[in-house]
């Protein structure tokens, strides 16, 4: 194993190690659903994801632990008490691999407030707490995210 | 940005209106496997574009920014996003829909290059800082404008007024303050 395939495997295992850290901790109480539209129209629905937000990166885990999709943003400022950020980079930490997925564009939501608040543009509300994440992939693929923060660090 | 509300307004249509129950919950974490192919294309690599320097020049005080580093933004720090023009301070314009996006106007850029300039949304970041100073923005490419280099690159331009006078400045994101940068 060369240098650059034992340093790509160890930078590997540290993020699956800091995926599977970040939801660790934390009652199990997840209330979220992500649904995932593919080019050909297909669609899967997960429910009961997790959400966790650290910093400028949300996680959303499945509710069977295989699958955790990491959503890294940048650009985040506020309206109405809700802040919007633009994400940037899309990975998915699944079966012990850490596998980058080409984000076309996308916009996470986030309600730090005591109030229910409109969302921007559109007439949906966002509670307490809670987050919306709608992101296109190059390949065409719609993914969305809504629920409730589980955790944030 | 019409094209933004309506990409907003239909995933969440798609959220609010799919009957779940007629998909079958799926098992082993993400059905992402098409996306995750190793033949996708690369990551899009933001452009690097050289600014109009500006360091130690004279700054055109906000007369509206709340005080503090960021203060404008409850003093959360504002980064660019890499995969939007002018990092996202204009408005969430993705450089990949940027083909499709009308210009409004383009002006040459420190090394002679065309930039494109665009429209700024009402609700960005940019639009709160173009009303801090009282200024409307106007198609680049005419004489006597406020020309504001902004995040990664990108530029927009206004119509002078009593604060700011025609010139080229660039945006201190910190400060949410116009500085000026003569090219």
């Amino acid at each position: 194993m060369d240098c650059a395939l034992s340093l790509r495997h160890l930078t590997s295992s540290i993020h699956a190690t800091l995926a599977a850290l970040v939801f660790a901790t934390g009652a199990a109480n997840a209330e979220g659903t992500a649904r995932i539209q593919q080019s050909d129209g297909s669609i899967k629905v997960y429910r009961d994801v997790r959400l966790v937000l650290t910093r400028w990166t949300l996680w959303v885990r499945t509710a069977d632990r295989q699958g955790v999709l990491e959503v890294v943003s940048q650009a985040c400022s506020f309206e109405n008490q809700i802040q919007r950020c633009l994400p940037f980079k899309l990975t998915l930490h699944q079966a012990g691999k850490r596998l980058p997925i080409a984000l076309e564009y996308g916009t996470v939501y986030m309600n730090f407030s005591d109030a229910v608040h409109r969302l921007p543009h559109v007439a949906d509300r966002l509670g307490p707490g809670e987050a919306l994440v709608l992101l296109r992939t190059r390949r065409g693929t719609y993914v969305s995210v809504a629920g409730r923060l589980d955790g944030v660090t | 940005m019409t094209k933004q509300r309506s990409r907003i307004a239909c995933a969440l249509a798609l959220l609010a209106a799919l009957p779940a129950a007629a998909f079958a919950q799926p098992h082993g974490g993400f059905d992402l496997d098409r996306d995750v192919n190793p033949e996708s294309a690369p990551l899009r690599e933001p452009i690097a574009r050289q600014q109009p320097a500006g360091h130690g020049a004279p700054a055109v005080r906000n007369p509206h920014a709340v005080r503090g580093s960021y203060g404008w933004n409850n003093g959360i720090v504002w980064l660019p996003s890499p995969l939007y023009w002018g990092g996202g301070f204009w408005g969430p314009f993705a450089l990949a829909e940027l083909t499709s996006t009308p210009r409004f106007g383009s002006l040459a850029d420190p090394q002679g290059s065309i930039e494109p300039s665009y429209q700024v949304d009402a609700d960005s970041p940019g639009a709160q800082f173009l009303q801090d100073y009282g200024l409307a923005q106007t198609p680049c490419g005419q004489p006597s404008l406020v020309v504001i280099w902004g995040p990664a690159g990108s530029a927009i331009c206004a119509l002078p007024n009593a604060l700011v006078a025609a010139g080229t400045y660039k945006t201190d994101p910190a400060a949410f303050a116009l500085v000026l940068a003569p090219l």
